[in-house]
């Protein structure tokens, strides 16, 4: 084959060209840290990277979320704590005061601990964060618990969370299932005088209460109340008039409400079970989709360290044959 | 055979040496000439004279310049820079729009639109709260303007691709008026010489033919004047010394259509840079920007159907959290005219149609990317209402079979894309009223679409299509890239291979330069002696 000048050149050319894109893209990668640098170096793998991505970054939306819900439910935790502890004190003022034998100071005194008790459980039912209130269900921007009458003005809305795709867990608990029981058949029970006392389920939560004479003929007393808080000013009421037989029937829904408080704090604990594990797990599969994105697209900094210096003695090659080749002529030899 | 003889026969070597070292040094002027075909010196032996002692030579004849050309190679280069000039185009607006999708950088729209959703998350955990929604409107505004920024640039790729397109067009005139010159001035120099004797011009044509292969593929013949015709898209371009000049036209989507004679050849043109524009400007309107553009649409249809039927804190409902979709039309038609309204947003199906009328004057339509009929024809009526999935289409006036009308979801769906919630207050994450402002459902069912299987984008997940798209920009630039890679060396390879037939040595040259010298000299030599011979004679 005849060889000119031209095809020559046109080797050199093409062989420094291809040498310095190879030295170009191993340097980008080298400085970036980076094996894929364009959808075109490995289109599957790229695909498979961003998909790892969508997902790592899924996952750290799933773990703030699971964290809030955790502020939330420590939050109600501390409140189930401190109403468990209330609750304790009322049944104890019950304890105090039904016998009747108190005196007038001392009944006094209970009946205003009674009321303090009353504005304490208002207070825990009533408790805010971020200017939402905690009890209220979906009715977070008004106090779930009336002043003065005591009513129950939220709903039975459950905030769920997304914890994980297509998971979501209740991050909220309402003062209807906490603060209130509800009664799902009329009960009845004979009290230390042998009176009856009857409770018969009302609307909501609402326990309607009668009591009776022993021979449960004469209706001797009624009253009702639908949470913690109106059974409490009832008690204050009756404390401080040494009503006794409203004393001894309130004393089966202190215990209820105290059997609600436990299944609730159950509740509560498994949540935050649950969250702790799911926490534990999503740090766990992010951990290993990191691993995996890695050694998809970074770049074996050794190995291309290596490469690139191939491809510089490789340039320094190509560029000393050039000058060598490119110099020689016969014209130079030519008297 | 007399002394005389011998002058004439050493100025026949002299002429045949100093023509020689003429052709030699044209030679040499011309190694870097591009498209020069090496020329040598044809000699032969002067016609032989019978004397007593035999036939006698009478020196040297120059029979011609001839041009060092391998008409089969030269066809293979011309093929291979049609192929190469397709590679190039096609590499180099995959290039540009591999850059738009080029989420190895994080350049695309995979974090907004997870941003987005997840924003929606956290207007879930706390739906009652003001911070989490004034992000999850950064958040949105953030994806419309990532889905804007790329839609902008592959309209400029597009863009230049139509320029480009219309430039081509202009050099392929240009090169075809060239042709045709060089065309008048070969036949007018070999008239009546019965053989191709204007090399020059012959190689100054070559090289315009070759720069014409780069643009188009075309076909040619030689006549028997010397002068060539060429076809592209199987109409003349160039026949003789007149061209068929080619033009632009801009088609009913707004791309630039090839005429040539007055017929459109663009679906003819196979080769060149001008194919490879076509094509890859077709192709990634079909792919990547339909993609993006088909993305969107189905984010709008369906966190707006989600979000129409929630409430706001303000107690607002049946607002669309991005702008609605809207359909857009085009019409080309002398006498009709062709308009649509989305009757109902939720059953849009995101495809884009084609209406033609038939000669029987029933509608046709079709979807657009899949040619396939939506309805059956039916007969025309000026102004009837013609019933698709979630859009009514009217078409008035006097139709023509060539009428072609388009209604389209998509054509505007990112230009207009915005979000519609201006205020905070607005978004919907509730689904009743009665249950605000804690209930977090619908803000829940928002979020989650991320997640779902989307049916107007085949059944993937926003971030799956969206990461088939990219993963097809991809594949698209590497297939353009190894095929210029491919055509690239096959073409050095045939130039090569020319060169070694047609280009210029120097060193050959330059060996020849002091072969015709010494010849000369040589020559010059014999007139010498045969002149000291005379003077001997004379001198008797």
């Amino acid at each position: 084959m005849r060889i000119t000048p031209f095809i020559i050149f046109n080797q050199l050319t093409e062989s420094l060209s291809k040498s310095m894109q190879d030295y170009a893209k191993l340097n980008e990668n080298l400085s970036s840290g980076k094996k894929i640098l364009a959808p075109s170096d490995d289109a599957m793998g790229l695909m498979r990277a961003m998909d790892y991505q969508v997902r790592i970054s899924g996952t750290v939306q799933y773990q703030q979320n699971i964290e809030f819900s955790q502020n939330g439910l420590n939050t109600v935790s501390t409140v189930m704590d401190s109403y468990n502890n209330f609750l304790q004190t009322a049944m104890s003022l019950i304890s105090l005061n039904r016998g009747g034998t108190q005196d007038a100071t001392s009944r006094a005194m209970s009946a205003q601990q009674a009321t303090a008790l009353r504005d304490t459980f208002m207070d825990l039912g009533n408790m805010r964060i971020n200017d939402q209130y905690l009890f209220g269900g979906f009715q977070s921007g008004t106090p779930p618990y009336a002043a003065g009458t005591f009513d129950y003005q939220g709903d039975s809305g459950v905030v769920n969370v997304p914890i994980d795709n297509g998971a979501t867990l209740a991050a909220n608990v309402t003062g209807d299932k906490l603060f209130s029981y509800t009664l799902s058949a009329p009960t009845s029970l004979q009290i230390a005088g042998g009176q009856n006392v009857h409770y018969t389920p009302g609307a909501g939560t609402t326990v309607d209460v009668e009591i009776r004479d022993a021979t449960d003929t004469t209706v001797l007393d009624t009253f009702s109340f639908s949470n913690v808080m109106q059974m409490t000013d009832t008690l204050s009421t009756a404390i401080a008039s040494n009503d006794t037989l409203r004393m001894e029937a309130l004393a089966e829904p202190f215990r209820q409400a105290q059997n609600q408080l436990r299944a609730a704090q159950g509740d509560v604990g498994s949540r935050l079970a649950w969250l702790d594990m799911q926490s534990s797990n999503l740090t766990k599969s992010s951990n290993t989709m990191q691993n995996s994105l890695t050694s998809l697209t970074q770049a074996d900094i050794v190995e291309v360290a290596a490469r690139l210096k191939t491809t510089e003695v490789t340039l320094a090659a190509v560029r000393e044959s050039a000058s060598r080749v490119m110099s020689m002529s016969l014209f130079d030899f030519l008297k | 055979m007399t002394i005389q003889g011998l002058f004439d026969i050493g100025k026949s070597a002299l002429f045949a040496s100093q023509t020689a070292l003429t052709v030699t040094s044209n030679n040499i002027a011309n190694a870097n000439t591009l498209g020069y075909n090496r020329q040598d010196v044809v000699l032969s032996i002067a016609n032989p004279v019978s004397t007593g002692a035999g036939m006698i030579g009478r020196g040297v004849v120059t029979e011609g310049i001839r041009s060092s050309y391998d008409k089969f190679i030269e066809a293979q280069l011309l093929g291979q820079q049609q192929n190469q000039g397709s590679s190039a185009a096609m590499d180099q607006a995959w290039g540009q729009i591999e850059q738009v999708f080029n989420e190895a950088k994080g350049i695309g729209l995979s974090s907004s639109l997870t941003d987005y959703f997840n924003a929606w998350q956290d207007v879930a955990s706390n739906p009652a709260s003001q911070p989490p929604r004034t992000v999850l409107l950064q958040k949105a505004q953030a994806l419309v303007t990532s889905a804007q920024t790329m839609e902008r640039s592959m309209l400029y790729t597009l863009n230049d691709t139509n320029t480009g397109i219309t430039d081509g067009a202009r050099q392929v005139n240009q090169l075809a008026t060239n042709i045709a010159e060089l065309n008048q001035r070969i036949t007018q120099q070999e008239s009546g010489s019965g053989r191709a004797t204007a090399l020059d011009l012959r190689d100054q044509r070559g090289q315009k033919m070759n720069e014409l292969a780069k643009l188009v593929d075309f076909s040619s013949f030689e006549d028997n004047n010397g002068a060539v015709t060429i076809t592209v898209g199987m109409r003349n371009l160039v026949y003789g010394a007149t061209t068929n000049p080619m033009s632009t036209k801009t088609n009913a989507d707004g791309n630039q259509d090839l005429y040539l004679d007055g017929i459109n050849i663009t679906g003819n043109i196979r080769k060149g840079q001008l194919n490879g524009l076509i094509a890859a400007r077709n192709d990634i309107q079909s792919s990547a920007l339909a993609g993006l553009r088909k993305l969107v649409g189905s984010i709008t249809q369906q966190v707006n159907a989600l979000h129409r039927t929630g409430y706001g804190l303000d107690g607002s409902t049946g607002t669309d959290f991005f702008t609605p979709l809207q359909v857009s039309t085009t019409t080309n038609s002398a006498g009709a005219t062709v308009a649509a309204a989305i009757t109902d947003p939720d059953l849009l199906t995101l495809d884009e149609y084609r209406i033609t009328v038939d000669a029987g004057n029933n509608v046709n339509i079709a979807n657009k990317q899949t040619g396939a009929l939506v309805i059956p024809p039916a007969p025309y009526v000026s102004g009837g209402t013609i019933s698709l999935p979630g859009v009514d289409v009217t078409i008035t006036g006097a139709v023509a079979s060539t009428d072609v009308f388009s209604v389209s979801p998509l054509t505007g769906v990112i230009s207009s894309f915005g979000v519609n919630v201006t205020d905070a207050q607005q978004i919907a994450a509730t689904t009743s009223a009665a249950q605000l402002p804690g209930d977090n459902s619908n803000a829940v069912q928002i979020s989650q679409l991320a997640n779902a299987a989307q049916s107007a984008i085949g059944n993937n997940t926003f971030s799956g299509y969206y990461g088939g798209l990219v993963s097809t920009v991809g594949v698209m630039k590497q297939s353009a890239a190894d095929s210029l890679s491919f055509d690239n060396n096959l073409l050095s390879a045939l130039q090569a291979k020319r060169d070694s037939v047609s280009g210029v040595s120097l060193d050959e040259e330059a060996a020849n330069l002091i072969r015709y010298q010494r010849s000369y000299e040589a020559a010059a030599r014999t007139i010498t002696i045969a002149d000291e011979l005379m003077q001997t004679i004379l001198k008797l």
